[in-house]
This record gives structure tokens, sequence and C-alpha cells, in this order.
């Protein structure tokens, strides 16, 4: 009984296997199970596998141009399908269940393009294949040798694509994919401030900038680049500053362990955002004080940098072979070293005398003919943690005040008012302002994490001789250490956090320091939010000096909605006391607007 | 009792050839892994076009590049923007580690420097996308569990309808998924991510598929934020698998050369 049984089970198992399964299908329908279509040098093939043999017809329609095959008794699975090809006459191919009991495979082809079209069916071991190979006219007599372009040989088998709301755009390719090896791109920023108070003093009012960077790359090994740099100041110094020259240009590559590029580049040291101490490579652009960002206002120098990766640690070695020192204006600018002072003298009741000494006045720069740097940079990353240590001998890009031609000052800040108090003309000496770069040496320390959901990176330097004014407007030297340790954190609602602690230290410091305190601890970040589908983000940046209760904020929108043009709008409020680091530029306080275009 | 034994062999070979027969007796956790280890070759390259849409149809395109690699079962991802310009060059790779977190870093051309970004804030957009990091990142097996819902039909592929809920010490903004799972290839069709009280929040769809070198590979796919209506759609071109790249091209000291 039990042995009935069991072959009465495996007989019906095999039935219902065989014949009843979800793959026994009625037996007039054909079920097409596949569609794919073929490029070759000499023309398109569409192949169509029918689960049985069934009859085909075909026929050609016109407006817009296109080959139809209708496939009686087929039936293709309930969803529609098309596909954009490339073909050499073919665009796109459509399927659809046109009837009840027909399918129809329509084959669009591309405007005016000269083509035949047959039809091949042959009956394979499991399917029933029916291929149309649409031929153009111009290489009908080759057709024959049914060349696979190179690359293509690999057929691809669709299993199904849908039209279920495919934008086209996602087809547009206005944008190809870049495989060229040259590539050329560009930066057009353009910025317009404006102060917020007439503070019946002189000073640009407005001032426009366009800095237009224009960059081409080959293979990501050779990179040349122009920067054309125009600013306009109103109503005071009507200047047209203009410069036009090689940003950069630098060879890279990389083999194996070893990196090595050379040329005129950037080099970033330090992981710190805005304020790095251990990113001493490069000088700054601080002609709009810090009012860009800190990478906008990186000058690239010319240098070779070598960076060699082993399994202990990496080592890289920075050599620069000519000095740069960093940007800055000594006069005619709100954010110079000496804003307006001799048109504020020029403008003043002084007696002529002072006004001629002081229109005379100049600043002589010794800026040395071959000070040569070079540095040195451990890095490695443990667990979770990259550190990096440094070493930079370098002359710094700041200048160093030898000699201020008025005498006998004590001044908290660079004011006429302050430089003109108790001052008698015996004072004056005939003498230029002059500066120079000192040398130093700069040990550094970095580091970077995550942890929490909080990005950590910090940073420590020790500077030898590091140049601070002092109240008679020379500089002095003395050994300084700073550290910083930032942390970021994006919340829920695309709010992002960037917060920085930093403390400056001046050692064996002396009361004659103007602008820096001993100690001196500042906060500084970022506080953003994305808003209407990210296309707008209200910004807050913030530097707060809380030794001197001084800083900057800047509350900006900026929006996102073009590509490739960011436009922003936003403020810098300094404030503070006249004699502090910030608060000395809080008569330049002021809107902005900037228009960022790329292409 | 020959009989017997022709009809066991013939039984036999049924069980044996019959694929239907096999997958029909997986667990909905043999699903899963046949999921997460289903072949996608030891490494592929592809070109690739994101376009974002908002409920007002107002439509950004974004291209990109994308390298993957994979050596002792982890993988490392690459991507790469090319356009819009405003962004080119921007790198962001991932590393999977062998506990299953994951290493990120975003090489920023701007600031010349690759920067390490923190993984674990998986509810991240990723570029704005409907997509987020943890969307984007394999997700243990061990970490979930599993319920088979249903056999049901996804544009006519018969698929598994398995939900897979992320078990108390799994960090994920999702309080379950469902996904339909192709039963031949194991490819994730569609799938539908729920928040708390089981309020659908978004829906992934694979809108193409081409089996590519013999591996399915989504060709056009699409991720729908229901409540914003808020789409993105990743079309793939010109993929390639089991190509000369190796492990060691994927690292961050490399990102600004691509």
């Amino acid at each position: 009984m039990m042995q009935k049984s069991f072959y009465a089970f495996t007989i019906i198992f095999i039935l219902q296997t065989f014949f009843f399964s979800s793959e026994s299908y009625p037996q007039e329908r054909s079920y097409i199970e596949n569609i794919f279509f073929e490029k070759t040098e000499y023309k398109d093939i569409v192949s169509i596998e029918l689960q049985k043999k069934t009859e085909i017809n075909s026929f050609t329609l016109k407006n817009p141009e296109r080959i139809v095959i209708d496939v009686d008794n087929g039936y293709l699975p309930s969803i529609q399908f098309s596909r954009l090809v490339n073909g050499l006459c073919s665009k796109e191919i459509r399927a659809s269940q046109f009837k009840k009991n027909k399918a129809r495979i329509v084959i669009d082809i591309t405007k005016n393009s000269d083509c035949i079209f047959k039809i091949i069916k042959t009956q394979k071991i499991f399917f029933y294949s029916v291929k149309i190979e649409i031929i153009p006219n111009s290489k009908n007599d080759s057709s024959e040798k049914n060349n696979i372009i190179p690359g293509n040989k690999s057929k691809s088998e669709l299993h199904y694509k849908t039209n279920d709301s495919v934008p086209e755009a996602l087809f547009n390719n206005e944008t190809e994919h870049n495989n060229n090896n040259f590539s050329v791109s560009g930066n057009f920023f353009n910025r317009l401030t404006s102060d917020i108070k007439n503070n019946d003093r002189i000073e640009n009012h407005t001032v426009f900038r366009n800095r237009s960077l224009v960059e081409a790359d080959y293979k990501k090994t050779i990179t040349l680049s122009a920067l054309s740099d125009y600013t306009y100041k109103s109503p005071e110094n009507h200047g047209h500053d203009y410069d036009l020259y090689l940003h950069e240009a630098y060879f890279r590559t990389r083999k194996s362990f070893f990196e090595i590029s050379a040329g005129k580049q950037i080099v970033r040291w330090g992981k710190t955002d805005q304020l790095s101490p251990v990113d001493t490579i490069n000088p700054e652009d601080l002609r709009h004080f810090v009012t860009y960002d800190y990478e906008d206002r990186k000058i690239p120098i010319w240098l070779a940098d070598i960076k060699i990766y082993t399994s202990l640690f990496n080592i890289e070695a920075v050599y620069i072979p000519f000095f740069k020192n960093a940007r800055i204006d000594h006069f005619n600018s709100d954010w110079a070293l000496f804003p307006h002072l001799k048109e504020e003298i020029k403008r003043s009741d002084l007696p002529n005398t002072v006004k001629t000494y002081f229109t005379n006045i100049k600043i002589k720069e010794n800026i040395p003919d071959n000070k040569n740097e070079y540095g040195l940079r451990i890095f490695k990353t443990l667990g979770d943690i990259d550190f990096g240590m440094s070493w930079h001998k370098t002359s710094q890009d700041l200048p160093f005040i030898t000699n201020f031609p008025v005498k006998n000052l004590s001044v908290k800040s660079f004011s006429l008012s302050e430089i003109m108090q108790t001052q008698v003309i015996s004072d004056f000496k005939n003498e230029d302002i002059v500066t120079d770069y000192k040398n130093a040496d700069i040990y550094g320390a970095e580091f970077e994490t995550v942890a929490l959901g909080f990005g950590i990176r910090g940073e420590a330097a020790v500077q030898n001789k590091e140049s601070f004014i002092t109240s008679s407007l020379e500089s002095i030297q003395k050994l300084t250490s700073e550290y910083v340790l930032g942390i970021d954190h994006t919340f829920t609602d695309n709010i992002y956090t960037n917060l920085n602690f930093v403390f400056k230290k001046i050692h064996k410091y002396e009361e004659s320091i103007i602008l820096y305190k001993k100690e001196n601890f500042a906060i500084f970040g970022e506080l953003t939010k994305d808003f209407t589908s990210n296309w707008t983000s209200i910004g807050f940046d913030y530097y707060f000096e809380t030794t001197s209760a001084s800083g900057l904020f800047s509350p900006n929108i900026t929006n996102y909605y073009f590509d490739n043009i960011n436009i922003s709008l936003g403020a810098d409020i300094f404030f503070g006391k006249d004699y502090s680091n910030m608060g000395r530029y809080k008569d330049n306080n002021q809107i902005f607007i900037t228009l960022d275009f790329f292409i | 009792m020959k009989w017997r034994k022709i009809f066991f062999f013939i039984f036999s070979a049924i069980l044996i050839f019959s694929v239907k027969s096999f997958t029909a007796d997986l667990s909905p956790k043999d699903i899963a892994l046949n999921v997460f280890h289903r072949d996608v070759g030891k490494n592929s390259e592809a070109e690739a076009r994101m376009l974002l849409i908002d409920k007002n149809n107002r439509k950004k395109a974004r291209d990109f590049s994308q390298k993957r690699v994979k050596k002792n079962r982890l993988e490392k991802n690459l991507i790469v923007f090319r356009s819009p310009a405003e962004i080119e060059g921007t790198a962001f790779l991932t590393i999977e580690k062998k506990d299953w977190e994951t290493d990120q870093f975003l090489y920023l051309p701007a600031l010349k420097r690759t920067r390490r970004i923190v993984s674990s804030q998986k509810d991240q957009k990723f570029v704005n996308s409907d997509f987020t990091y943890e969307d984007m990142e394999r997700h243990p097996v061990d970490n979930y569990s599993y319920k088979l819902l249903d056999t049901k039909k996804f544009n006519n592929l018969d698929c598994y309808v398995l939900e897979s809920t992320p078990l108390k010490n799994t960090d994920s903004q999702y309080s379950k998924t469902v996904s339909y799972i192709h039963q031949d290839s194991f490819v994730t069709v569609y799938k539908k991510f729920y928040l708390k009280k089981n309020k659908l929040f978004k829906e992934y769809k694979v809108l193409a598929l081409e089996t590519i070198q013999n591996i399915p590979t989504e060709i056009v796919v699409s991720m729908e934020t229901i409540k914003t209506n808020h789409k993105t759609f990743i079309k793939i071109d010109n993929i390639k698998y089991n190509t000369n790249i190796s492990p060691e091209d994927l690292s961050r000291e490399k990102l600004k050369f691509y």
C-alpha cells in the first residue's frame, strides 16, 4: 500500500513539474522571452527569442520611420518594453501586447537613414529565434562580413526595461562621460561688496572683484591654470587692480610606493578647516583679509613634493626653491596694513611738512633673492586615526617690520589718531618702512578621526620665531605654540555644524606686542542648513576670540538652483575693540553678493 | 524493487535539476544570504548618470564614474563626479572593514586634500539624492531578522517578498524594509523602506535589468521619497566586470588622480 502511494505521489509530482508548473503556458501562446540588440560594423541586429515557433509579419511605417514586427499568438509579459539604442540605423526598440493574441515589436529608425532590413527565422533547441537585420544601404554590399565591433563582443541579455516614468533627461548625453585624457574647466567668481555703514572716514564703500580661473588638465598628471584677478574699489583709491598670471603649472605621477609632483602648485598639510597652523607651505592672499575662504586665499608656489609610501609609515619631503611672500596691501585699501593712512594725513589739519613726509613714505621690502625652504612630514594611519608630524624650515610669509619711520611710538593699533598722538616732529625720521622676511622652524602634529558620529581633527604647531608687531610698529620674534581642535557633525535634516577651538600661546610674552595677548583663545566654525530640496542653504560662519571679545560673524544664504551657478548673499560683521585682531576692521562691515560660475 | 530505484532516480534528478523546487526551500535568511553573496564580479567599472527630480519636476543631473573592487570579501567603492563642473573631480571612497563598519573619504579638489568623513551618519543623503549612505552600503545578513512574506511577480519576474527588520543593536534609519528579490538572480528589483509605525518612507525600483558578462545588472534604478515626492534616478553605462583594477588602485592617496 505504501509502495503504491509512493509511486502515485511520484508520478503526480513528475506530471505536476512538467505540465502544471508556473512555466507551463497555454498552447496557443508563444512567450517573448528575450529581446536583444547588437550593433556590428555593418548592421544592427535585433534578436527576438520566442518560446516556440509562430507566425511573424513585418512592415514599415513612416512619420516616424519604423519597422514593425507582429508576432501572432505572441505574448509579452504585462509590462511594456522600450530600450534606447545607438545603432547604425536604429534608435529605439519598443514592444507591447498589441492585441490579445498579438505582440508588436517596433524598431524606430533614425530619421532620413537609408536602411534595408531582413528577417531571419531559426528554430533553436530551446526557443524560436527571429533576427531582424537592419543594414544601411551604403554598407549593404559588405553585410556578409558580419564583423563585431571590438569591445562589443559580449552580448547583453535584457531581462526587462520599463517605461515606468523614466525621465528622458536620464538619457540625454549633454554632458558626455568624460573619458578624454584632456579636460578644460573654469571658475568665474564675482563678488560685489558694499559697506553697511558710512563711517564718515576714508574708506572703500564698494569693491568689486572678478577672479577667473581657467584650468587645463591632462590625465590628472599635468595641470596648467591661469588666473585673471580684477579688483575695482570705490570711492577712494579708484583702483583697477588687475593681474593675469600663471596660477598652477605642475606635473605629478604615482608609481607603486612613490609619488612626485613638481611645479607651481598648492600643497596642503594639516587637517583642520579654515585655520591650520600646520599648513605652512603656501602663502596666502590677504588683500581682502579673511573675508574669502581659506582655500581661495592660497597662493601656488614653485616646489617639488615627493611622497614615499611604506608599510611602516609614509614620508613626504617638500623643497621650495624660491621665496614667495603673502600678498597684503600696505596702503590704500580697507584691509591694508596701514589702510588709508596716507590719504587721511593728506586731508588732515596736520602741518604740511608732516603731510609731505607721510605722502613720500615708502615700504622697502627686503625680499630675499634665494631663500629656499624645505619640509619633512611623516604620516600614517593607525586604526581609525590618521596622524602626521611635520617640520618646515621656512621663511615667514608675513613681513617683519624692522624699521618704522616714526619713533617713540606706543600704539595699540595702526590708526592715524594713535600714531599722531603725542608725537613731535622730531620723531619723524626721513626713513622708509623697512620689512624683512625672517626664517623660522615650524614643528607640527596633526590628526583626524571619526568617533560617535563626529569628525574629529586637530593640529598643534610650535614655531620658534613667529613675528609680532609691537606698539612701536616694529616687529619682534617669539616662540609660539598653537593648538586647534575641530569637530563636525551633520544632524538630521541636513544641518551641518563645524566647531573648532584654537589656543595660541606666545612664550616670553612682552607687553609691547599688539593685537595678541599672551594666551589667546578663540572658537570658530560654521553652521549650515540646506533648504528647498537642497538648492538653497543658509549658513553662519563665525570666529570669536574670547580673549579680546572680538570676532567676525558671516551669515549667508546661497542658492544652487542652476547647475554650475552659485549665488550668495551675505554679510561680514566684524566686532570688538579697535586694538583687537578682528575689531580693527569693524568699520569695514559689509554686505556682499557673489556669483560663482563654473564651466 | 527495480521500478522503485528508477522512480527514486527520476525523483532525485528532478530535485537536482529543478531550480524552482530547490529555491522554494530556501529559508528567509538563505534568501538574504544569496542576495548578499550574489556574484557581482571581483570588480567593476562603470559610468553613470544620476538625475534628481523634485516635486515641481525640476531636474538636476550628475554624472559620475564608479569603480568597485572586492578583496577578502570586503569591498572598496569609489565614485568620482564628472559633472556638473562645480563638483567635477570630487571623489568619494568607501572601504569596508572586517567589523562591517566603513571608512569613508572625500576628496575635494578645491581643498586639495582628502578628508575622512563620518560613516555612521547613515541617514544622510548622498549628494542630495534620495539615496542615503545606508542605502549605498552592503548590510551584513546577521544584523537583520527576515520573514518571507510572499512570492509575487514584479515586472514579470518571479520574486520573493522578503521583510528585513534590523536587530536591536543594528544602527538603521529604517524600522523595516520589504524587498522583492528576483528568484533566479537574487537581485532586489523593488524595495520599500519603512520608518517607525510602518510608515512607508521610500521606494526603490529597478527599472531596467540586464545581464552583462553573465552578471545581472541594474541598469536603471529609481528611489522615491514618498513624503517629499522627490525622486532620484540612476542609469549605468558601459559597465565592465572583472577588469584589471586592483584593490590597491582604490586608495585615499590616489583619489586626486581620478
